[in-house]
């Protein structure tokens, strides 16, 4: 269990999370969903460090530091760093030895292996994007937190994206937050869809997502998540 | 691979092309004012045996290791200070003013202080031309690093990057298109006032073999001297390029 207890955060001294908390089970992925200036991308920077919480805390069961892997909105690639040396960076830094097998698997999953020597600037989204979450998966963190991952892909892409992203993941199972506007998007990965009010900052929502659905159930579900949403516009 | 080659000719192509218009210019004035004052490119450039029996080489090797000596240590100061004011919000407050008054300040009017200060060999013409550069270098260097999103720091900042592993993985690579754009116009500067700090104790150097020859009223020399010294500049500019397309060969693409 991964538990956010309390966690308060300003930004630009406004407090944008007050006494935020939120309970994740280990290897679940986590949709999280809410109106524009919600606080979810604050969330998310809070919990990988770049903006400083003024209170609260995360408690990770195993009691080591929390490891987390981060997809920003634009992916946030080096544009100097061909792709190669952008996914090793992290382990680079961290000092870690490299398990080739692990990596050749996580490339072969994401399809890039036949790109690792062009810069992010001759990749097209959906590869930059794949590159990003191979990044993020090479340390095989404990957390992984995306912000609308693919948000800025064509519907086509996006589709292909998620996919690629579902294949990785039921591999290592890594417990992942992650934000989007796209309804449907939430359904397709998230096992939990997290409601995210704008008036309290707080999770007003959590609503497990049976994956086994039948496709006419499934479009209820998506209603029964829409009109939740809806409620909060 | 044919991609590259075309662009190499092309570039010395426009490098030919730049240097005829200038001649062109050159002949063109000196065919107009008729004076000797004026040679025409031609009597110069006919003129580069005895130019090279008064050792014009070993002058021009003397000032480009000036200049090169000169950027050199400013690239070193204008990297710590630029580096450090740009990121750090402090530091720029205390240094910004000092910078800005005494930028300003024409600093080869200082020629004479730094010569008794140094004496008249070659620390006090390499201070002069660090003196000059070092100012503008830092500002450009400091703006870039203020200029790079916060955004780009944010995922080594997820994986706990340490302070110095954000500046040599982000910083200074992105920094690194300004800092070459910055030397290019520095070196300009640099070899203008290298000629001023050239004139006095010293008889070596391009500064000197062009105000001897004036002096002597060998206009042919000093033009051929200064000739040479738009080629020392020339060469900067082209290892600059080199250096450039090079280095920061993501920027291109």
């Amino acid at each position: 269990m991964i538990s956010i207890q309390n966690l308060t955060v300003k930004y630009a001294q406004k407090t944008v999370l007050k006494d935020f908390s939120l309970d994740m089970n280990r290897g679940e992925i986590y949709a999280l969903i809410g109106p524009s200036g919600s606080g979810k991308s604050t969330l998310l920077k809070a919990l990988c460090g770049i903006l400083k919480g003024e209170s609260g805390r995360i408690i990770y069961n195993s009691g080591e530091d929390l490891s987390i892997g981060y997809v920003p909105q634009l992916y946030g690639l080096l544009d100097w760093k061909n792709v190669k040396d952008n996914i090793y960076l992290p382990l680079k830094l961290k000092d870690r030895e490299k398990n080739e097998k692990e990596i050749s698997d996580i490339l072969h999953s994401l399809e890039i292996e036949d790109i690792l020597n062009r810069y992010p600037k001759e990749l097209s989204g959906g590869q930059r994007q794949r590159v990003a979450l191979a990044r993020a998966f090479i340390l095989q963190p404990d957390l992984l937190l995306m912000d609308e991952p693919f948000s800025a892909l064509d519907a086509f892409t996006s589709q292909v994206s998620q996919k690629l992203f579902l294949k990785l993941w039921s591999r290592y199972k890594v417990t992942t937050l992650f934000i989007t506007h796209n309804i449907q998007e939430a359904v397709n990965l998230g096992q939990h869809i997290l409601i995210m009010s704008k008036l309290s900052g707080k999770i007003v929502e959590n609503i497990t997502n049976d994956k086994e659905l039948a496709k006419e159930t499934r479009f209820q579900f998506i209603n029964q998540v829409t009109e939740s949403f809806e409620k909060l516009i | 691979m044919e991609k590259k080659r075309k662009k190499i000719i092309s570039y010395i192509g426009f490098l030919v092309l730049g240097f005829v218009l200038f001649n062109l210019v050159w002949w063109i004035c000196a065919e107009i004012f008729q004076m000797k004052a004026l040679p025409k490119p031609p009597d110069v450039y006919a003129a580069y045996a005895d130019a090279l029996d008064n050792g014009i080489g070993e002058h021009a090797l003397a000032s480009l290791r000036r200049i090169c000596l000169g950027i050199l240590i400013s690239l070193a100061i204008a990297l710590v200070l630029g580096l450090v004011m740009g990121r750090n919000k402090v530091v720029n407050k205390i240094l910004s003013p000092l910078i800005y008054f005494t930028y300003p300040v024409p600093k080869l009017a200082l020629l004479p202080i730094v010569m008794v200060i140094f004496g008249i060999g070659e620390t006090s013409k390499i201070l002069i031309i660090v003196l000059i550069i070092v100012f503008q270098l830092t500002i450009s260097i400091r703006d870039a690093v203020r200029n790079i999103p916060k955004e780009d720091y944010d995922v080594l900042i997820s994986i706990k990057a340490s302070r110095w592993q954000q500046m040599r993985h982000i910083t200074m690579p992105a920094i690194l298109p300004e800092v070459f754009s910055s030397l290019r116009v520095s070196s300009g500067i640099a070899i203008s006032a290298l000629f001023f700090t050239e004139i006095f104790g010293t008889d070596k150097g391009l500064g000197f073999y062009i105000n001897d020859s004036w002096n002597r009223i060998d206009y042919i020399q000093m033009y051929f001297g200064i000739f040479m010294l738009s080629m020392v500049g020339l060469l900067i500019f082209l290892l600059l390029d080199l250096l450039d397309t090079w280095i920061c060969r993501w920027k291109k693409l």
